[in-house]
This record gives C-alpha cells, structure tokens and sequence, in this order.
C-alpha cells in the first residue's frame, strides 16, 4: 500500500564546524585529514553550540512536520545508542509533550544503525494499513557531537547533529508517494566500530555491491528499473563511496545529488531525507519525479526506498 | 610520463608507505592480498604521488575496481596525466 508523505523539516544547529577540527581533537593523523577534505569532500559538520539542545531540534522539526496537525503515532530513528538527552531520561515524554501528542504512542527504532530513519517510514507504512485514519510522525537523527571520537567513522566519515521530521499518511494530500522500501544486511560485519582492519577492509569492499543490489532490488520491487530513476538521494557519507556506486550500477554521476556533502556532511540516518529536502528547495524534483533514498549502516544494513513526487501543493 | 615511469614512482612510493623497500612489481601484482596494503593506504600512496610527481587526483574516479592490482593503479594514475594534459 502506497503512502502519502509529507515535506522534509530539516533542523541543523546554528553551527558548524570544520572537520579537519573534529579530526585533529580525535587525534587522526595528517594523511587521514588530508583524504577527509581531498577524496571524501567532507568540509563541514553541523555542530551544537553550548546552549542548543538536540532535543530542541526534534520538537522544531516535528512542529514543522505537523504544520497544526496531530499524529497518532511518533517513531524515531536513530544510529547511537548513547546520546545526551537520552542520559537525561524521559525524552519521549517531554517531546511528545512539547509537540502537544502527549496522547500518542512514542518508539525509538535502533540497532539497524544509519538505516533506522528509513525503516521508520516502512513501519509508518504497516501501521497505517492498519489505521487508515490516523498520521504518523517520523522524526530521525542523531547528537553525533555528542562525543568527537565517537562521530568519527575512521577513514569513512564524521559525523553531525542534523535532524529531520515528516509525517506519513495513508491517503489525502502529500508532496511524495512512498512506493517501496527494502531492507537488507549481511551480519558478518556485526562488530561495527569493533571490527577488526581485515573485517573493515572487507567491509569497505562489499558496500558498494550491496548497495547497488539494494537499489536493484528497490527499483523491481516498485515495478521499474534502476534506469528509470530521476535521482538518487544518498547516505552522504563520502563522495568517492558514490562515485564508485554511480558507475557499477551505471547511474549517471549527475542524478547522484552529492551538494550536502561539503555543506553539511554525513548526519547519520538523517542523510537521504536531508537530500530529499535539498533536492526539493533547489527546485530539481518535478511531478512524476522518482527517487531512491539510500541508507547505508555499519553492521552491516542497507535501505532503499523509493518515493515519487507528487504534484505541487 | 610513460607507464614504466609511473610504476618506478609506484615502488617507491609503496616502499615509503609500506615502510619496507618493494622489488620488482608485476601489473597482476593484487594491492590488497600481495601486497598488504588497504584501501586508506592506497588512497595515502596516492596523495604522496600528487606531492612528488604532480598527479592530480579525481576522487570522481576512484573506486575499488582502481585499487585491485598494480595494473588497475597504473591506468588510473595514466589516465589522470593524459587528462591533465588535454
């Protein structure tokens, strides 16, 4: 069953910082700083400032994607597991309170890693087959400043404090239809940040694979091909991780919209939404449209959905 | 620069990066399992041959099929000087 969803909240701090920073706290040498800025494109990440808070972040981005409304049912997506306001205890609570859902039901959808934000619209989508009536608000991202050793995937990508929210419907007026969304993982890789350098160099390997099969298997399963595709809004990890996926399933470079990457970098599960968004505001997207949104995870999971664009509202 | 240019600067860069003087290499020779390296050290063997031979790296196409063998590094690093030199 196709689902409506709405527009993309993007909220990011009112900072960011330069990732050659970030690393040379973390103690990573010169050569991995250099490859940073030369090969990956990662410039920037955005970064809280002393007196913002995260959690202020998802109820702006849920207030955004609520617009007046209300939603029955609130996920949230999310790659760490250990986060400042989660320490703090009774986040749902107060958010769901400041977006006036003290009503509703809250879920956090962990442990699939950047894959989680995504996951959340499939499971909108199995919800509302089963309540039709009602909305679903998806809220994803991660305080990945929460600790600088902790944001940095070595020699892959840094992470930042992005957020997104949207909301999901199952009929009435939306700005994408949700087609399809298919999951993947290959459980090898399941020590993560822990996997040895041999598990990690074959890590890096089979990515690009899996994440091509991941959108072949997305694109048959909305009853089209890869080569029907208008765009491909990634995980922005790194732009070098996408060339190489441009050209194995043999997507044009330029349907590949890599502009966040040296603005705001990699924000965890929050990325293709960030891309949608991005995508949509610069004025790319027309009616019709069809995008894969992909998430890639250490551990390894993989995510692609496809969503098509409906007429403007 | 020709190929056997190019591959006289590979050795010596991989000696640099491996830190351990490397003979003779054969176009089949295999980064990864031959040689030891990983895919962030061929990236940092890269770099340093931007410093000392002035190749222009395109991040654009880099990808594993580059980093398979000697070989594949070869025309990649050849590629990257006919460009330049258009």
């Amino acid at each position: 069953m196709p689902i409506g969803l709405s527009t993309v909240a993007v909220q990011l701090p009112g900072r960011s910082e330069p990732v050659q920073d970030i690393l040379q706290r973390a103690g990573r040498d010169a050569m991995e700083r250099k490859m940073f800025a030369k090969i990956h494109g990662l410039r920037e990440s955005p970064t809280l400032a002393d007196h913002e808070r995260m959690e202020d972040l998802f109820v702006a981005a849920g207030r955004a994607a609520l617009a007046g409304g209300t939603a029955g049912l609130v996920l949230y997506g999310h790659t760490m597991l250990t986060q400042e306001f989660g320490l703090r205890g009774g986040f749902p609570d107060r958010v769901r309170a400041r977006l006036g859902l003290s009503g509703s039901r809250f879920f956090g959808l962990s442990h699939v890693n950047c894959t989680s934000v995504l996951r959340c619209l499939d499971f909108a989508r199995r919800y509302l087959a089963r309540h039709p009536e009602e909305r679903v608000l998806v809220l994803g991202g991660d305080h990945g400043s929460v600790h600088d050793v902790a944001r940095v995937i070595p020699g892959i990508a840094i992470g930042g404090d992005g957020v997104v929210g949207l909301t999901a419907t199952a009929s009435g007026r939306c700005r994408y239809r949700y087609l399809t969304g298919v999951s993947t993982r290959d459980l090898r890789f399941h020590r993560n940040m822990r996997m040895s350098p041999r598990e990690a160099e074959e890590f890096s390997r089979v990515c690009c694979d899996e994440t091509v099969r991941s959108l072949h298997r997305a694109a048959e399963s909305a009853g089209m091909t890869v080569d029907e595709l208008d765009w491909v809004l990634p995980h922005l990890s790194n732009r070098m991780f996408w060339g190489s996926v441009s050209r194995r399933a043999g997507i044009p470079r330029e349907k590949v919209l890599l502009d966040l990457i040296p603005l705001c970098g990699h924000n965890f599960g929050a990325d293709a939404l960030m891309a949608l968004d991005h995508a949509d505001r610069t004025g790319r997207l027309r009616p019709g449209d069809r995008c894969a949104l992909v998430s890639v995870a250490q551990g390894a999971y993989f995510h692609t959905a496809i969503v098509e664009v409906e007429e403007d509202s | 620069m020709n190929r056997e240019e190019i591959v006289a600067h590979l050795r010596v860069a991989l000696s640099a990066v491996l830190n351990k003087e490397v003979g003779e290499l054969s176009p089949t020779s295999r980064l990864f399992e031959d040689l030891a390296l990983d895919s962030t050290s061929v990236i940092e063997l890269l770099m340093s041959l931007e410093d000392t031979i002035g190749l222009e790296i395109d991040p654009d196409e880099l990808g594993p099929e580059v980093f398979q063998t000697v070989g594949s590094l070869t025309d990649y690093i050849e590629h990257g000087f006919a460009k330049a030199a258009v």
